[in-house]
This record gives structure tokens, C-alpha cells and sequence, in this order.
């Protein structure tokens, strides 16, 4: 082995190795119940990509969406303080009246959520009570199947997906971004799909790489995903997706230069607004976490995951340029809520109706939907819900993405009117 | 009657991480009915030596993670035919019947693994009982705090959806009886299974259509053994079939693959012997039907280099492939194919590919004489180190066309990425 190879392998390997102790490590750590919660810090890095792709068109807004896996407790979220029911059923687990951070008459948000109520004061959040799905469904799957395809059904395309479809111009893998490791089927359309970007990417391969022979091994990995392998249509698809990390190694490469903020949803937010700053075209981005199943000590696990959110959503939008502050709007949303009556391990069962947030300088906030009665239940003891959680997204679609939300949805739902598109335009 | 290799071969893929060219030498002059006996042998599920640092309360969170991990895929890398089956099966059982270290100790995932180890090629009946009350699941699906009066539904729910009949194959009032049933199985203060009476609903419940003072465990034999037999052998038998073989199998190879099972006493090494027995198996349908997911890959990448765990670490590259043990996303577990492929889990398998090329190039002689070989020969050699013994047109091409390249210019390159771009090609990829 010469000078040369010797120096290049150990500045390949080593310093990779010692990073990857600690990331891995660390990362680990952050997703497991012993440090969840931490709060973050805020960040003060912002993207400044010197080249876009293909930038979003003045009017274009552009969509985050943040799913709460498990089933939220939308009760204890948005809490009914007015409501002697809720006390009444939630003995151990209630959020006291005293606690909650008043957003009306009666109604007040969980406390870990202060940076949503200073947004909720500023008149960008609207909550939106009492939405679910007409036909619930108690299994987590089939729940979390019906909110992403939003077509009533449990079929093979999401409905930011067909969304996706009815873009004009042609497929561009960054017109929506999902932060993972897979692409969930919410963002799945008939023929696009979202590209899934990690928390982090390593050296990767680029074909533009300073060393002719790492380009070589770029320029085969490209070729292996050229066409169609022969080996059936997983095998394309792996081959495909090999020839798209090479193809987008150089222009997500800088999206990661700095430490992403730490936290399992402030890391992914950071980077989804990193991606927004670096005006890629994006016009969908996805982040998920949990969990929210919360059937026992539903105060402290749930307090945690409050926390998180707030601290979340708050990176996202530090994060932000101010250039795109007025251009995103963040929705929440999760399978279900929970069982009004709480159980005996102070947590809650599968539920139907909760509580979702829209949140950005483009929302009218306020108040929307209703609370359902906390009395009048369904025969399982549940929420009946007051909205359709397909006219939220029809209000998004329609007000928000200027798409076709009867196309997309496959029937027309009212519009909530939470939208402020005037707000998009000014910024 | 000798079985072809190519046979042969794609069952050890399938039943275990791949066969060595001596394992598939060794094996293909034989039936494959003998095969399949060795294949699957019940007397190697016995358990692993623990790893002492699992029960060491006092060592790092992430050091006694490692220790787990690394202790199951070093054997997953190291099985012999029989014990592959052994490993692949548990891995099968942990996305099964979920827990998570998320909510679990170290040493009660520990534990529940090495239940799957023992258990997992018996009897479906005798395993859904044991993982009731085997303390990981209590404590993951809340059934410890599952009492009279105000059940927890958690456990009922999901033992009934995911583990044992699948959705639609009960109500919501089943939920509730089940719950009930359920109550009072729990964990004692040194976190033991134990059955208080006193926190047991010993009243009348209706699940099923079925009126009487329902306990938890008769819950499961219901489903098992009674009225839902059916349901419940062909839920099992399904998901078995798709983990192995390919999804969505067509009823008549399920109905094929179940009347051992049943007529076994619901004996799992009876049903996947029926699998490896049918020739939709080796069919069209079951070739590159199945994506390796990240474990599987990364076990193979070991094997192929021939590196442990020690120096791959295959911890620091798992969880950007999507895939953790010990730690399912969720109580359904892990999912399969297409949610294993996105450009996101490729740049994870580039960087665990090219980590592993420098390691395997300074501390092994893997791919060595390749550099006297033809581009075409050097080529299919570095594919077949990675099991790939049919390799796509397309592969083959683009491997050769970079080789021939390298070799005009820096040659010191070749072998290190001769590894890392068979490790990435489409064909490595699958099972």
C-alpha cells in the first residue's frame, strides 16, 4: 500500500468510526424514554444554500405536517376547563382548569404548550376541536391507514400523494420531503412519491467528489439504478433509489453542514425548515413521532410529548428564513383520540374524536369546529365527532395548496375557513 | 433426488442470512425433505449465553444495548444450518409479538428474545400463552396495570389484531370482555408475572358470543383452539409465509401450508417445513419477492466480509436503514419491503458499505485474488462473496465498465470498492 492509499483510508475510516461512536450513541439516547423530553435549544443557524433548485413560486405555500403516532389525547391537549364532566372522568389524569393556558371560555391548552399559546395570541394557530373520522376505527393501523389516504378508504395512495400527482411540470424529487427512514403512505401519490431525506448523511457518494475514484464508484451506482434490473420491481426500486442518493448527495449535503438541534422532533423540524430555507421546490414536508399511546401514566408521558411538540414547533420556525416566515403552514394530526373516561393506570384507551393544530402566519387563528359532549358518547364510551378530519384537509388543500381538494379527496368537504392565503403573498 | 444448488441456496437465504459455498455443497446432494429436516430442527432452539452486561444495572444504557445486539447478530452471522433457522425465527417472533426497550428493560427484552429462541418453533398456542405473561409484553401493552373495575384494553386489543386473529376478526365489546378477562395478570414488585386475584374481574363476560367468567388465558385458547381456529392458523400462517416467502400468497398455498399446522397441534416447525416444502417457494413469485431488511442486510455484509460485530458495529448503522432490534417503531412492528427502500436508507447502506470496504481491506483477505482475475470473473466472484449467485444483466454491466476503468487508473481502489459496490448493488440488496 503506498503513502497515498495509507492516507486515504485513514482519512476515510477513522474519523468516521470515532463520529459515528458518538452519534449513534447519542442519537439513541434522545429516542429512548430516559432523556425524552430534554428540551432544546434553540438554533441560530440558517440555511444559506448558494444554489436552488427549483424555487417555489411567489404564491406557492407550502405544507408541514406533523404526525402524533399512537392516538393523541385531545382532551388533555385541548383542554374543556369549563367542563365538570372532564373532571369528573379524569379523577387522576385531568390538566387542572388553574394549569391550562386559557384560550377561550372554558377551554385552555396543555401548559407544556406555551409557545403555541404565544402564537395562538399572535392570531396564527387555530384549533381545531372535535376532528375525526364519521366512521372511527379503534386499530391504530386501519386509523393511521384512513387519515393518510383521506379518501375513506385504506388504499394504496396518501392524499398529499395525489396532491403530488396534480403538481404541474414534472416529477421532482424534492416537491415533498419526508424526514425518516421510509415514505409513509400519506405522501405516497399513483405516480410520485416523496423523497425521504435522514438526520444525518455521511460522506455519501457524489459524482462530483474531489478524487476520481470515488466519482467512478458514483458514476456505477448511478448506472446500476439506469433502467430496469431484471430482478422485478423491488429490485428496481432499491436500484432507483441508489441512482437518487448519488443524484442528490451535492444538494442536500449542505442542509446538514451544521449539528441539527437535538430533540426526536426538533432534530427533524430543524431540518425540514432547513430544507424549506434551501428553496428547493419543496411544497410537502413531513415529520412524525410518539408515542402517544398512552393507556398508562398518561400525565408525565404525556407532558413529555407536549413538551416536545412546543419545543418543536418553536425550532421550526426560528429556524425559518424570515423570507418563508409568512410561507408555511404546520399541521398536526394523529389516528385518533382517546377514551373520555380514563383508566385505571391514569391513562386513556383508543378514542375517536381529538384536537389538531394549524399553525403559521398564513392561519386565521382561533377557535374552530366544536368541542363534542363529553356526555352524549358513542356506545364504546367515545368522543362523536363534530368534524370530518377530511375538511381540514380540504380547507389546506383548497385555501392553502390551491389544489383541488374534490380531486384529491374524491367528494367535497366544507372548508373550516382557518386559511389566511393574504398572509402568503406579503412575505 | 439431489436438489439443485440455486435451491438450495435460496432456502439458506431465506431460512437463515445465507448458506457458505461449503453449506451449499454439502446440502444439495441430498432430498430436500432431508434438507428441510435440518434446516428445521427443533433441538437447536435453545437459548443464547447471556450477555453479562445485560443484567449489569449499573453499566451505561447504550453500552448494555450494544452488548444485546451484538450478541444476537454475532449469531445470527456465525449459525450453522439449523441454528440460522433458529435466529431468523426469532427475529420474525420480535416483530411480531413486539416489545420495545423503549418502555422495557434491558433485561426483560432480553428475556422475552430469548423466549422467542425457545419457544418460537413449538406450539403457536403454547407461545401466544407464554408471551401473555412473559414480563417485556405485560409491561409494554400495560396489562400490568390492568385491573378490575377500569380495564386497560392495550393488550386485548392488540394480542387479538396483530398477534393472534388480525383486524376485523373481533368487535369492539370483544375488546372490552377481553380486557376484563385479562385483568389482574400483572407483574410483582421484582417486575415477575403473578396473577392477583383481587385485581381480577372474576364476573361474566361476553366474548365471542360466548357468556361465562372468562380468563385471560382462555381468551387465547379460544382463539387458538376453538371457534377462531381457523382464522387465527391462517393469520399466522400468512404472515409466516410473507416473511419467508412472498406477500399476499394465494389462499390455496395457504390452505396447503395450514392443514399441517392444524393437524400438528399449531406446531410452527410443522407449518414452515410445509413452506420450504412447496414449490411456490422456489417459484418465479418468491424470487426477488423480498427485500433483506436492515438486520438481514447488514448480518450479510458481515458474513460476506467475514468482519464480527466488534469491528462492523453494525449498531451505528441500523437505525438510518430504519431498523433497530430490540426496538420496533411500534406495536405492529416492523413492515416490510418498500418501506426498507428510499434514498434515505441508501445513503445509510453507502456509509456502512464504505466503512466496512477499509475494514475488510486492511483486516481480511476477502476478494484478495481478484486483482488477477478478468473484469467479467473479478466482477460475479465479488457478487457471489455477497450471495448473489444470479446477478442482473444491469449489475453486472455497470461493475464491469467501472472495474476496467479503475484498472487503467487507480488501482489501489479496486478491491476496497469492488466490496462496497457489490455490497450496493440492487442484487444485494434482496433476499
Amino acid at each position: 500500500m503506498d503513502t497515498e492509499t495509507a492516507d486515504v483510508l485513514a482519512a476515510l475510516s477513522t474519523p468516521a468510526a470515532t463520529d459515528r461512536r458518538s452519534v449513534s450513541r447519542r442519537r439513541f439516547l434522545q429516542a429512548t424514554a430516559m432523556t425524552a423530553g430534554a428540551t432544546a435549544l434553540l438554533p441560530t443557524w440558517l440555511a444559506d444554500l448558494a444554489e436552488a433548485a427549483t424555487p417555489i413560486g411567489p404564491g406557492d405555500g407550502v405544507l408541514v405536517t406533523v404526525q402524533m403516532g399512537g392516538g393523541n389525547d385531545g382532551l388533555n391537549t385541548v383542554v374543556p376547563t369549563g367542563d365538570s364532566a372532564y373532571y369528573a372522568k379524569r379523577p387522576n389524569i385531568a390538566v387542572k382548569a388553574t394549569d391550562a393556558l386559557a384560550i377561550g371560555t372554558g377551554v385552555g391548552l396543555h401548559p407544556k404548550l406555551t409557545y403555541l399559546k404565544s402564537r395562538f395570541d399572535a392570531g396564527q394557530l387555530a384549533v381545531l376541536q372535535g376532528v375525526g373520522d364519521i366512521t372511527p376505527d379503534l386499530s391504530h393501523f386501519t386509523a393511521t391507514a384512513r387519515w393518510m389516504t383521506g379518501d375513506g378508504t385504506e388504499g394504496k395512495t396518501g392524499w398529499l400523494g395525489r396532491y403530488l400527482d396534480g403538481l404541474p411540470g414534472g416529477n421532482d424529487p424534492f416537491h415533498a420531503v419526508t424526514v425518516g427512514t421510509s415514505v409513509p403512505l400519506l405522501m405516497n401519490g399513483a405516480t410520485r412519491k416523496a423523497t425521504a431525506l435522514p438526520q444525518q448523511v455521511d460522506d455519501g457518494l457524489s459524482t462530483s467528489a474531489k478524487d476520481d475514484w470515488v466519482r467512478r464508484s458514483a458514476e456505477c451506482l448511478r448506472a446500476m439504478g439506469g433502467g430496469t434490473t431484471g430482478l422485478g420491481a423491488w429490485g428496481d426500486a432499491i436500484a432507483a433509489a441508489g441512482r437518487a442518493s448519488v443524484d442528490l448527495t451535492d444538494k442536500v449535503r449542505p442542509l446538514y453542514k451544521a449539528k441539527l438541534t437535538q430533540g426526536r422532533l426538533a432534530s427533524q423540524l430543524d431540518l425540514a425548515a432547513r430544507i424549506v430555507n434551501a428553496d428547493l421546490g419543496v411544497r410537502a414536508l413531513h415529520v412524525s413521532f410518539g408515542s402517544f399511546d398512552h393507556h398508562a401514566n398518561l400525565p408525565g408521558e404525556h407532558g413529555q410529548r407536549m413538551a416536545e411538540l412546543d419545543a418543536g414547533l418553536q425550532t421550526f420556525f426560528a429556524t425559518l428564513a424570515p423570507r418563508f416566515s409568512t410561507r408555511v403552514t404546520v399541521l398536526t394530526f394523529s389516528e385518533f383520540g382517546r377514551r373520555v373516561q380514563a383508566n385505571q393506570s391514569n391513562g386513556t384507551d383508543h378514542g375517536t374524536a381529538s384536537s389538531l393544530f394549524a399553525l403559521g402566519a398564513g392561519v386565521k387563528g382561533g377557535l374552530y369546529g366544536a368541542m363534542p359532549s363529553l356526555t352524549n358518547l358513542d356506545r364504546s364510551g367515545n368522543l362523536v365527532p363534530a368534524v370530518d378530519f377530511r375538511s381540514v384537509y380540504a380547507t389546506v388543500l383548497d385555501s392553502w395548496l390551491r389544489a383541488d381538494s374534490k380531486q384529491v379527496l374524491g367528494a367535497t368537504y366544507e372548508n373550516l375557513g382557518f386559511v389566511n392565503r393574504p398572509g402568503l403573498t406579503s412575505g | 433426488m439431489p436438489t439443485p444448488p440455486l435451491a438450495v441456496a435460496h432456502l439458506l437465504r431465506r431460512a437463515g442470512f445465507g448458506g457458505s459455498p461449503a453449506e451449499i455443497a454439502a446440502l444439495a446432494p441430498l432430498d430436500i425433505k432431508v434438507i428441510v429436516d435440518k434446516v428445521v430442527n427443533s433441538s437447536f432452539a435453545v437459548p443464547l449465553a447471556d450477555p453479562p452486561l445485560v443484567a449489569d444495572k449499573d453499566a451505561d444504557y447504550w453500552d448494555r444495548y450494544v452488548a444485546m445486539s451484538s450478541a444476537w447478530l454475532e449469531r445470527m452471522r456465525t449459525a450453522p444450518v439449523g441454528p440460522a433457522l433458529v435466529e431468523k425465527l426469532t427475529l420474525f417472533w420480535h416483530g411480531h409479538f413486539c416489545s420495545s426497550l423503549e418502555k422495557v428493560g434491558h433485561q426483560a427484552i432480553w428475556n422475552q428474545n430469548q423466549l422467542f429462541r425457545v419457544m418460537g418453533l413449538g406450539s403457536f398456542r403454547d407461545l401466544a400463552q407464554a408471551v401473555a405473561v412473559d414480563p417485556a409484553m405485560l409491561r409494554y401493552l400495560d396489562n400490568d396495570r390492568n385491573t378490575k373495575g377500569s380495564p386497560n384494553e392495550n393488550w386485548a386489543r392488540e394480542s387479538m389484531e396483530l398477534f393472534t386473529l388480525g383486524v376485523n376478526q373481533y368487535s369492539q365489546d370483544d375488546v372490552v370482555a377481553g380486557a376484563k378477562a385479562w385483568s389482574g395478570h400483572g407483574l410483582d414488585k421484582d417486575g415477575r408475572y403473578v396473577f392477583t386475584a383481587n385485581r381480577h374481574d372474576f364476573g361474566a363476560k361476553t366474548l365471542f358470543g360466548i357468556t361465562k367468567a372468562w380468563n385471560g388465558p382462555e381468551v387465547l385458547d379460544e382463539i387458538t383452539l376453538g371457534d377462531k381456529k381457523q382464522t387465527s392458523a391462517r393469520f399466522i400462517a400468512t404472515k409466516l409465509w410473507s416473511f419467508f416467502a412472498y406477500p399476499n400468497p394465494e389462499p390455496a398455498v395457504i390452505d396447503a401450508v395450514v392443514a399441517p399446522y392444524l393437524a400438528s397441534n399449531l406446531s410452527i416447525a410443522a407449518l414452515l417445513k410445509a413452506i420450504f416444502l412447496r414449490p411456490e417457494f422456489y417459484g418465479p413469485k418468491a424470487k426477488g419477492a423480498l427485500v433483506r431488511s436492515p438486520i438481514e442486510y447488514v448480518v450479510a455484509a458481515m458474513k460476506g466480509t467475514g468482519l464480527g460485530c466488534g469491528i462492523a458495529h453494525p449498531e451505528w448503522w441500523l437505525e438510518g436503514m430504519g431498523q433497530q432490534p430490540f426496538y420496533p417503531p411500534n406495536v405492529s412492528g416492523w413492515r416490510q419491503n418498500g418501506y426498507w427502500i428510499s434514498a434515505s436508507t441508501q445513503w445509510a447502506k453507502t456509509s456502512c458499505a464504505g466503512f466496512l470496504r477499509w475494514k475488510a481491506n486492511e483486516g481480511t483477505s476477502v476478494l484478495a485474488g481478484t486483482q488477477a482475475l478478468a473484469a467479467p470473473a473479478a466482477v460475479r466472484r465479488a457478487l457471489a462473496q455477497f450471495g448473489v449467485d444470479t446477478p442482473s444483466a444491469s449489475t453486472v454491466k455497470a461493475m464491469e465498465a467501472w472495474l476496467r476503468q479503475e484498472r487503467t487508473t487507480t488501482k489501489w481502489a479496486e478491491r476496497p470498492n469492488l466490496i462496497m459496490l457489490a455490497l450496493l448493488s440492487p442484487d444485494a440488496q434482496l433476499a
